[in-house]
């Protein structure tokens, strides 16, 4: 009996032991999120990995709530324009746009400065929508964020149907390439220790071990998957609320001829270049034929040369040989081989599949609007300033078409006023001070700067977000 | 049954004489969530051009 009675004593010791020792695990790990936090919040201690962190993490509220309106929150600013809008809509009409740097808008609209400028798609609509309903309270909220992929632009999106918008709109697909975290980490990521501890083991990537374009996870299907999923899951989250959504295609510049990032701005001698020179004889060689108008010369070089550029250098050939249909077909197929933060055009089938699917979902093709714009139907320079970005005319022109498929759908907001005369384009480039000409050569980051005094100019060493 | 002032103080024993215990589960948590922390966290490196946009 003693025995049984020993047994029982230590078998209750070393379960008390294992709870105290569950104990003090407890409260050192809170303990340390909790320094963690106190230093994070001082600024004496960084946890988040930069912008690394925003290509798919949510991890605090993008939008917070400030007396009776919501504003974009401190870490959403990191990688948001500032945004303010009524806490309760009432009469107002709220919509979010949702997407990447293209919703929104830049090199025109980027996070870095201390407004939402003008000259994205955002300007465009709300200065129409504001003349469809005159003296009702409009909010176009611009949620995009730069740098993000589908699965943080889902995040978003759960967020701010929560406040009932009247119509989201959608259009993400430009930074597709990389599969998500799991969702343990997800939620370890919540810890401050966690954030520091991953900080600390990855450190954030410096300029010279960044790709210029979004890295590729080799697993294409896996990735087109998971944007299927993440498309779904929005619409999903939008249905539960009765809120419709406009499932944008992205336009794809399949012209384009650059090696490096193509950005206007002048920042390229600080990029990391990529250049011809790197590119095999048999592509070195095309280019410069093409270059000389020497067209069989670079077909000559491009027969048998293995190089994915080959698929782009030939569609160009093509291109310039008049073949528009030929050249788009060998274009699109570089495109989806090497996206270079386009769209792949399997993903903007896909989304027209899903729009197609879902019963709150209705389509509006940029893609197609871009195509049906570009003289020989293979967009370029006519409406990008880089691979995937639009001049202020092309923004204007997807508002356009964003506004014709809500008021197809009814979707626009009405007012008890008549409507007031559209505003022309030219007027309101005059009014949002843009630049006369549509040419990339011409945008300067100068000419958005002085628009902005006291911006922070140049965010190559990014601020984390509790800076 | 302990009452709580026992359990205090066996807990006290406890942290005194059985620093092997907590000190080795503190231990293994941080080699576990280092481990997630580097294997399992499988962020994007955003291109160049984020750092700019």
């Amino acid at each position: 009996m003693s025995g049984g009675s020993g047994g029982c004593r230590a078998f209750a010791w070393r379960h008390r032991h294992l709870v105290y020792t569950l104990v003090v695990l407890a409260a050192f790990l809170a303990l340390l999120d909790g320094i963690v936090g106190v230093l994070e919040d001082r600024g004496l201690l960084k946890t988040y990995r930069g912008i690394d962190d925003m290509v798919h993490f949510l991890d605090e509220p993008a939008f917070i709530r400030v007396g009776d309106s919501y504003e974009t929150s401190k870490y959403g600013r990191f990688s948001m324009v500032p945004s303010r809008f009524p806490a309760t809509t009432g009469d107002a009409w709220l919509a979010f746009l949702l997407g990447e740097s293209f919703m929104m808008g830049s090199p025109y609209v980027l996070q870095k400065y201390d407004e939402e400028r003008a000259g994205g798609i955002g300007s465009w609509l709300r200065a129409d929508l504001d003349a469809l309903a005159p003296g009702r309270r409009i909010d176009v909220i611009n949620a995009a964020a730069g740098g993000q992929n589908s699965d943080r632009v889902r995040m978003i999106a759960e967020e701010v149907v929560r406040y009932e918008p009247d119509v989201l709109v959608l259009a993400t697909c430009n930074n597709e390439g990389a599969l998500p975290a799991s969702e343990v980490v997800r939620d370890l990521r919540r810890h401050g220790a966690f954030r520091l501890l991953a900080r600390l083991l990855r450190p954030p990537a410096d300029g010279a071990e960044r790709s210029l374009y979004t890295a590729q996870d080799p697993d294409t299907a896996a990735v087109r998957e998971n944007f299927r999923k993440n498309v779904r899951a929005i619409l999903a989250a939008a249905a539960a609320r009765d809120i419709p959504v406009l499932v944008c295609t992205l336009p794809v510049n399949l012209a384009d001829e650059s090696w490096y990032v193509g950005h206007p701005v002048d920042f390229r001698e600080t990029m990391p270049q990529e250049g011809l020179a790197d590119q095999p004889k048999c592509i070195v060689q095309a280019v410069e034929a093409i270059r000389a108008e020497r067209l069989d010369d670079a077909e000559k070089a491009l027969d048998g040369c293995e190089s994915v550029e080959a698929l782009r250098w030939l569609g160009l050939v093509q291109r310039n040989r008049g073949n528009y249909d030929r050249a788009r077909e060998l274009l699109e197929q570089y495109t989806e081989l090497m996206p270079r933060n386009r769209c792949r055009p399997s993903f903007n089938s896909l989304l027209r599949e899903e729009a197609a699917r879902a019963p709150n979902a209705t389509l509006v093709d940029l893609d197609e609007r871009a195509r049906v714009n570009a003289p020989d139907g293979i967009p370029g320079r006519e409406i990008f300033v880089d691979y995937c970005h639009l001049n202020w005319s092309g923004y204007a022109m997807m508002a356009d078409e964003i506004l014709r498929v809500l008021q197809r759908k009814g979707l626009e907001p009405r007012s008890v006023r008549p409507p007031d005369p559209r505003p022309d384009r030219e007027g309101l480039r005059r009014r949002f001070g843009l630049p006369d000409a549509k040419h990339p050569e011409t945008f300067t980051d100068e000419a958005t700067e002085s628009r902005a005094p006291g911006s922070s100019g140049s965010c190559l060493d990014a601020p984390t977000p509790r800076e | 049954m302990l009452t709580f002032r026992e359990m205090l103080l066996d807990f006290a024993w406890f942290l005194r004489h059985r620093k092997r215990y907590w000190i080795t589960a503190i231990v293994v948590a941080c080699i576990v969530l280092a481990t997630i922390a580097l294997l399992g966290h499988q962020t994007a490196t955003a291109p160049f051009v984020y750092t700019i946009h």
